[in-house]
């Protein structure tokens, strides 16, 4: 009775494409034994028994004339589950994705952001770029205007240091290295180690200001009454004279700032016995607000 | 050369001094030749003469005699260099 259904009459059925999914109607097609349409009988059987069976094995149920709308209504009702548990399982799969690709990112998230960090000094991390201290920027550019480099102190009120530069101002060209004096008393009588950090204004010219050797950033330990020198040895970036935002600019001040250096466990140091250990050591800065 | 000149986010980021901090000079080593510097640069009222910034070479090279400061050429301080009659250093 199979042969009875020739292939086509069911192609010919257009409302049929409508009901019926597309690989069971392959199978069905292309496939004409009669095992095959058994197990493509079957698989609608999973879903509901077909009313009316002329013959188990020989009829597939593809004759729209003939089915009932009951039967047509549960063919659109498998096809519609099959589709819907077919687009979950997609929704599905897709959000697990994501989950497993942000789970990814999160962890990979750690190096990157390190690399990007050191590689654009991103958030204050200092990039040690040696390509500023090349040998070439250090020959002076040969324009008229120097540049006038002023000298500026300060001392934290608990720090029993007198802090002064040792010259008002210096006249540089860009590219010219230029070395500057400060002097620190210490006039207590106790040994006090100490820590500076500096500022340039105006801020933009920060960045042309590039420092060979200085005295900040570090501890210095000034024993009881002892006077010392500390010098800065600098020079502003070549590409000062021909960066355009830099043409008003002829006038910097540097400015240090000396701090008292704490402990970690809150003691002040105050003795020549106490051993510094590296890393342990905390900056102090309770009275100053604005720097 | 710069890629990108006057960036104001470059501003934002600090660099740190080339070679550290200078190790204090305790014993005033280099005394004589920081004062001779500083009344040198008194004198030019501090325009960094090339005089003086033969002094400040001086200076350093006391520094580097007495082991507070890295050895290294003139040309990477940005200094003129020593003739070649009494030897390079």
């Amino acid at each position: 009775m199979s042969s009875m259904l020739s292939k086509t009459n069911i192609l010919s059925r257009a409302s049929l494409r409508f009901l019926v999914p597309r690989s069971v109607v392959r199978q069905g097609i292309t496939r004409s034994l009669p095992s095959q349409t058994t197990y493509i009988y079957r698989s609608y059987t999973q879903q509901q028994a077909p009313p009316r069976m002329n013959s188990q094995e020989k009829i597939p149920k593809f004759d729209i004339s003939k089915l009932s709308k009951a039967e047509i209504q549960r063919l659109r009702d498998f096809k519609h589950q099959e589709d819907t548990k077919m687009k979950n399982r997609t929704i599905a799969l897709y959000f697990s994705s994501m989950a497993v690709l942000f789970l990814g990112l999160s962890y990979a998230a750690v190096p990157i952001y390190r690399a990007l960090c050191a590689r654009t000094g991103f958030g204050g991390i200092p990039i040690t770029d040696r390509r500023k201290f090349t040998d070439d920027k250090l020959i002076p550019v040969d324009t008229e205007k120097r540049i006038k480099i002023s000298f500026t102190s300060e001392v934290s009120q608990i720090l029993p240091w007198k802090f002064v530069p040792q010259q008002r101002e210096v006249y540089v060209l860009p590219g010219e290295t230029a070395l500057a004096f400060y002097k620190a008393k210490n006039h207590s009588d106790k040994d006090i180690i100490g820590m500076a950090t500096y500022s340039i204004s105006p801020g933009e010219a920060a960045q042309y200001f590039n420092k060979i050797q200085c005295f900040c950033f570090e501890e210095q330990k000034l024993a009881a009454g002892e006077e010392i020198d500390m010098p800065v040895f600098f020079f502003i970036d070549p590409d000062f004279a021909s960066d355009p935002a830099m043409r008003n600019i002829d006038d910097i001040i540097l400015h240090y700032t000396f701090f008292k250096a704490h402990y970690g466990d809150g003691s002040a140091v105050s003795d020549a016995a106490a051993t510094v250990a590296p890393g342990s050591v905390l900056v102090k800065n309770p009275d100053d607000d604005d720097e | 050369m710069s890629g990108n000149p006057g960036s104001s986010l470059r501003a934002l980021s600090p660099t740190p001094p080339e070679r550290g901090s200078f190790p204090l000079d305790h014993d005033n080593e280099c005394f004589q030749q920081m004062s001779a510097y500083l009344e040198c640069m008194k004198l030019v009222k501090g325009q960094n003469a090339p005089n003086c910034r033969l002094l400040a070479k001086e200076y350093l090279q006391c520094r580097m005699d007495h082991q507070l400061m890295d050895v290294d050429d003139w040309s990477h301080l940005g200094l003129p260099g020593d003739s070649p009659a009494p030897g390079k250093r």
